[in-house]
């Protein structure tokens, strides 16, 4: 306090309007909150936390431990080396589930796995070894990694590794496959499987070649790609980092394109094999994607095990359920069932053909990106129908359900403000707004792969959830 | 039979979320079975291809424009449609930004100086909290907060340095600025602390006609004293008054704190700078005209507290009916009629119509369900004040007119018929200062002019009222 | 009808006036009109809160700021249709300081340069001049300087306004000061003549409420908060405050001076000279 008792020149208000009236018509600059009640139910669960006298600097930290974490990409390598990944064992996107409780895409993705992993001649034999046990699943989550749509991560699959310099954390994604009939889209036919061999054989030892050359160059241009200044690049030049990628991935590729032409002969690899490889990149907008996740998930961990901290540390679905973690409840999942995103349809596909909301992907709207950086990408706001002020409105959206924001990541046309970082349970519980998250749709029969793209949010009951342990756990810590 | 159009415009580029959603808008013309606007890339071609169309010979860098036409004379139509769509812009981009949701976000983007809050009681807390976050102090006009929360808010507020007003607080000024239910005041030497709303107006209004400006009058809530709270705003509230250099004398107006507190309270006001003088309402103690008379005294001045108008001659009636807007007088004047008369004073609304004199507050909680505060809306009072006015038993009405921010824009104007209409004695306790928007000096004109007895002082209105209750009808007034 | 927060002294003056006022100066952000001898602001959000204004909320004038005439009737400014109320009244005094332990303003660096450049714009005697209290200076400051607000005025302003604070008198200085007003600008005179009464900006009020915090030792960042604020008011003119400020420090610590016995005797009333 500068002064005693300092004539307040601008008020916030909440509540009664004459009240505001009558600050107005002193001339005092007046701020109105649109206050409404909070979702049923969660009244006494948000005085409780509101008032656990942790929760203002647990959360001030959590924030500060997301925004202090840089992401490098410093290796490529298969799921079986990184992530101890034995035979028969998969990984799959959002929260833990059963094969028989696993959607179409999700089944059809794992199908595809057990067949790239020669478990099975044929992926139509592989359900029976899902069912009976056999084959065990586990989410990406559980072993640091992150997998978009269905995200089946297999031992022979290559992965990203990405690291924080600080503290030499790290986590891992897949590589993308580009769109349409994918693996993590669901579908499992000879194309799909001869795409992931490649990306084995060909594509994964080549990236690890670059990758490793790049890192152990001591010149200017050397080093290991710092994936989050991409992202603050990209999401300056119309990439929200989820839906969209473009930018990303082209500066992806010209950071790594010279190592490629450099390193790829000495490991081994044709001209060709090079050429093959670039052009893939090049020519797969989403590539950049599995970088982005993997680089928000190594923010976000940051911030886990944060006694008192509200902040949601993984958005996470599975094609069956949504769920999410929290900072301040350890590694207890809060889920409910994923819905079908409302967006636009590839071909004849209709709405009826969409499976449920999928995907590890949500973590970028979790750090802030993705839907929550709409504002930067209008573009995709359009798969709605939305226009471009609807864009800016989900961004500053999200601000009402964050704690902050990332001075990183900013969004010129919102005059550079930082994006909407660290969903806090509370916020959401308080004004009934979802985490905004853009998402690709997969066809809900296994096999089908991608039928559109769109907007989904979650299912409003498993913040309340949340709120509600965070409440308990603050009641008994008195 | 169907006809099938495949062209391929070289050069052409739009985004592929824009070419879906062209798709999808030329497929909803009449005509249009099937409709694919898309870039020639191959995974396109490919849906194209299981769409059935022709595949074309094309680059990735040319846009496919794929129509599938219940007849070929539906072309020039569905062309239009996809010319039209491409070229699409929306003309609402600047679009009205939402306002935010939270106390928390408003702060965080505005920088606002101070909160207040008046939601529901049961949200209340949220919003105060967020202001405490965001190291703001805070007001809350909101009743029906729970003890316990009132508790948390003021316990973090002490530790932060911080101030909470309220829970339940009505009134406060804060260096100038009306907050809740306040009066218009000129800059001065006093700052008051009130548990108290109207009490606190009360005081504004008389140290205002004595010419004693007020630099801040800091509302703390009517439970701040209890023990459960332990006066933690009213400690708070007497260190800033005492901080600011323009403060020459303190002013606290309470009912009688918990004994614990009120040692703690006394304490605290003792090891200030500034002198404080303590103004504990309740029976057998000073009234709030006394109080302002002491402190105007203190300051070498002195208040005038002469009415304005003469009320109109006693009637045969004997009973003193007071029908009020402001709690504290309310209770002021219950308390000075109970102990001029000796009796039992009624304090619920039915007692107007009782055998004994009766005061009620129309602002209480159980006459504002559903309904807003008297102080707004008249509505209720005006209705309980015809009956009064025109029961043979009654000797004389005393009543509150309480002007300043928040308050309704003209409240003489609703009750002067009422008054004019009447042969009853009325006297007024007008409640307000020369500054207030509703015109002080035109309100008691035409209050006057109505054949009411307006005075500044509550004390005095009731007194006089009960003195005219109680002259034999006919008498000099 | 556009509520405004003002001093009593605006209120007051406007309630004896009516007819037309002449417009002197508009901006986007300040409108400056001419209520006889005096100057009188209607500021905006955006605007420096000179003492003699009524102030708007908003964050610029908008319309106002284009208005075609201006009046006053029944002691309310009329904006061509729109009626400036004012709704609250504003404390412009400058903070009572007891001037026992007065030392000088410490300046971070920024501050330091901006006090420097601008004390090197004016006559090397007039600050010495100043600092003794000698009546002589007041010649060389008046009107010195360019703009609405010359930076010879912010100076005496500054030093005058904390003699009014810590009550000591200067009777030499602040006759000679009404002497001159006339050869100053309008807005500058009133701006003075209301240095003489002890009425000032907000942010140059901060500063002295910040000083018995830096006096007693605790308070020396929200002094340098308050420094800075001042600093960046309008182009020169906080920075010629914070100089007349130092000035009167100086003066007041390096000899005795009589406390005055009212505060207010040695003012003339407002409508005791030209502008």
């Amino acid at each position: 306090m500068s002064s005693p008792a300092p004539t307040p020149e601008r008020v916030t208000t909440s509540g009664i309007a004459l009240l505001s009236d009558a600050l107005v018509d002193q001339a005092v600059a007046v701020d109105r909150v649109d206050w409404r009640p909070p979702m049923p139910g969660t009244e006494a669960d948000l005085v409780t936390v509101a008032g656990d006298p942790l929760r203002r600097t647990a959360n001030a930290r959590a924030l500060e431990a997301v925004l202090g974490v840089q992401a490098t990409l410093v290796d490529v390598a298969p799921a079986s080396e990184v992530l101890g990944l034995g035979r028969g064992e998969f990984l799959h996107a959002g929260p833990p589930i059963t094969w028989d409780r696993a959607s179409g895409p999700l089944r059809g993705g794992l199908m595809a796995g057990a067949a790239f992993e020669g478990l099975v001649d044929d992926p139509e034999a592989a359900p029976a070894s899902f069912a009976d046990g056999t084959f065990t699943l586990g989410p990406c989550h559980h072993r640091g990694a992150v997998g978009p749509m269905a995200g089946v991560v297999t031992p022979s699959m290559w992965m990203f590794v990405l690291e924080d310099p600080e503290t030499g954390r790290r986590t891992y994604c897949s590589l993308n496959e580009g769109l349409g009939k994918v693996l993590r889209y669901g579908a499992y036919s000879p194309d799909v499987l001869e795409r992931l061999r490649w990306m084995a054989d060909v594509l994964g030892p080549l990236l690890r070649a670059a990758v490793r050359a790049k890192a152990a160059d001591t010149s200017p241009k050397g080093g290991a790609v710092d994936v989050t200044g991409i992202l603050t690049q990209m999401l300056q030049m119309g990439d929200e980092a989820h839906n969209r990628n473009r930018a990303g991935t082209l500066m992806l590729l010209r950071d790594l394109a010279p190592y490629l032409v450099t390193a790829g002969p000495d490991a081994g690899f044709s001209a060709d094999d090079v050429a093959a490889a670039l052009a893939f990149v090049g020519g797969n907008d989403h590539f950049f994607l599995n970088l982005a996740m993997p680089a928000c998930k190594l923010a976000l961990d940051a911030a886990r095990g944060i006694e008192g901290a509200t902040l949601v540390v993984a958005m996470a679905r599975n094609g069956t359920d949504f769920g999410i973690q929290t900072a301040g409840t350890g590694d207890e999942w809060f889920t409910g069932p994923a819905q079908v995103a409302e967006g636009l349809f590839l071909g004849d596909y209709g709405p009826d053909d969409a499976n449920p909301d999928i995907g590890d992907s949500a973590i970028t709207e979790t750090a802030g990106i993705g839907g929550f950086a709409m504002a930067t990408a209008p573009a995709i706001v359009r798969l709605v129908g939305g226009s471009v002020p609807d864009a800016l409105a989900t961004t500053r959206r999200m601000h009402e359900i964050t704690l902050g924001e990332n001075p990183r990541w900013q969004v010129p046309v919102l005059e550079f403000q930082g994006t909407p970082t660290g969903i806090d349970v509370s916020l959401v519980c308080r004004t009934g707004i979802l985490p905004q998250i853009n998402t690709g749709m997969a066809g809900k029969v296994a096999g089908v792969g991608q039928v559109g793209a769109g907007l989904v949010t979650p299912p409003a009951e498993i913040f309340p959830a949340a709120l509600a342990r965070l409440a308990e756990l603050a009641r008994a810590r008195g | 039979m169907s006809h099938e159009h495949v062209e391929v415009r070289a050069g052409a580029y739009a985004d592929s979320v824009a070419l879906l959603q062209v798709s999808r808008t030329v497929a909803g013309t009449p005509g249009v079975e099937a409709a694919q606007v898309a870039m020639a890339t191959d995974l396109n071609l490919e849906v194209l291809a299981q769409m059935g169309f022709t595949l074309p010979a094309t680059t990735p860098d040319a846009m496919v424009v794929a129509l599938r036409l219940a007849d070929a004379d539906a072309l020039p139509a569905a062309l239009a449609a996809v010319d039209a769509a491409l070229v699409r812009r929306r003309s609402d981009t600047t679009a009205e930004v939402a306002p935010h949701r939270t106390t928390r976000a408003a702060l965080r983007e505005h920088g606002g100086d101070l909160a207040l809050v008046s939601v529901p009681g049961s949200g209340a807390f949220l919003e105060a909290m967020d202001a405490l976050d965001a190291d703001r102090d805070v007001m809350v006009f909101s009743d029906n907060v729970p003890l316990a929360q009132e508790v948390a808010l003021k316990r973090t507020a002490a530790e932060r340095g911080l101030l909470v007003m309220g829970p339940d607080c009505g009134t406060a000024v804060v260096g100038g600025v009306g907050l809740g239910f306040a009066n218009v005041v000129e800059p001065g030497p006093v700052g008051l602390v009130a548990a108290s709303g109207t009490g606190c107006q009360q005081l504004l209004a008389l140290l205002d006609r004595a010419g004693v400006g007020v630099a801040s009058a800091l509302g703390v809530g009517g439970r701040d004293l209890s023990a459960e709270v332990g006066g933690l705003a009213t400690l708070e509230a007497l260190r800033r008054l005492d901080a600011d250099p323009a403060v020459e004398v303190i002013v606290l107006v309470s009912k009688p704190p918990a004994p614990e507190v009120g040692e703690a309270v006394e304490r605290a006001a003792a090891a200030l700078s500034t002198p404080v003088e303590l103004a504990l309402l309740g029976p057998g103690r000073a009234d709030l005209t006394e109080v302002a008379e002491r402190v105007v005294t203190r300051l070498g001045l002195s208040v005038d507290l002469a009415p304005s108008g003469t009320a109109r001659a006693a009637v045969d009636g004997t009973l003193v009916r007071g029908l009020y807007v402001g709690g504290t007088l309310a209770q002021e004047a219950a308390l000075l009629l109970a102990d001029g008369t000796g009796t039992t004073v009624g304090r619920a609304a039915a007692d107007l119509a009782g055998p004994g004199h009766a005061v009620v507050d129309f602002g209480d909680d159980e006459l504002t369900v559903g309904r807003a505060h008297p102080m707004i809306d008249p509505t209720l009072r005006d209705e309980h004040l015809a009956r009064v006015l025109a029961d043979p038993a009654t000797g004389a009405v005393v009543l509150d007119v309480v002007l300043g921010h928040g308050a309704e824009a003209d409240p003489a104007a609703g009750l002067a018929p009422l008054v004019a209409g009447s042969a009853v004695p009325v006297v007024v306790a007008l409640v307000g200062t020369r500054g207030d928007p509703q015109g002080h000096d035109a309100q008691a004109a035409a209050l006057v002019a109505a054949g009411a007895e307006v005075h500044p002082s509550n004390a005095a209105a009731v007194r006089r009222a009960l003195a005219l209750a109680l002259s034999p009808a006919g008498g000099a007034a | 009808m556009v509520p405004a927060a003002a001093p009593a002294r605006v209120r007051d003056r406007l309630a004896a006036a009516s007819g037309p006022v002449p417009v002197v100066h508009r901006g986007l952000h300040a409108l400056y009109l001419r209520l006889d001898d005096l100057c009188v602001g209607v500021t905006a959000a955006g605007a420096t809160s000179v003492p003699c204004a009524l102030r708007v909320a908003s964050p610029d004038l908008g319309p106002l700021a284009a208005v075609r005439s201006a009046r006053v009737a029944d002691g309310v400014l009329h904006l061509d249709d729109s009626a400036v109320v004012v709704r609250r009244l504003v404390d412009v005094s400058v903070p009572r300081l007891d001037p026992a332990p007065l030392r000088q303003v410490p300046l971070a660096r920024g501050a330091a340069d901006v006090v420097g450049a601008v004390a090197a714009e004016l006559p090397a005697p007039a600050l010495r001049l100043l600092a003794a209290g000698d009546p002589a200076a007041v010649l060389l400051l008046v009107g010195r300087g360019s703009g609405l607000t010359p930076l010879g005025d912010d100076v005496l302003a500054g030093w005058l306004a904390l003699h009014r604070a810590s009550g000591a008198a200067a009777p030499a200085v602040e006759d000679a000061v009404v002497r001159h007003l006339g050869r100053t600008t309008l807005l500058s005179a009133t701006l003075l003549d209301c240095a003489l009464r002890g009425e000032v900006l907000p942010q140059y009020a901060a500063v002295v409420r910040a000083l018995p915090g830096h006096l007693a030792g605790t308070g020396r960042p929200a002094l340098q908060a308050a420094v800075t604020d001042l600093v960046r008011v309008g182009h020169t003119s906080g920075a010629g405050l914070l100089l007349g400020l130092r000035t009167a420090i100086d003066h007041l610590t390096n000899q005795h001076t009589s406390p005055l016995t009212s505060p207010r005797s040695l003012v003339p009333s407002h409508g005791g000279h030209a502008a």
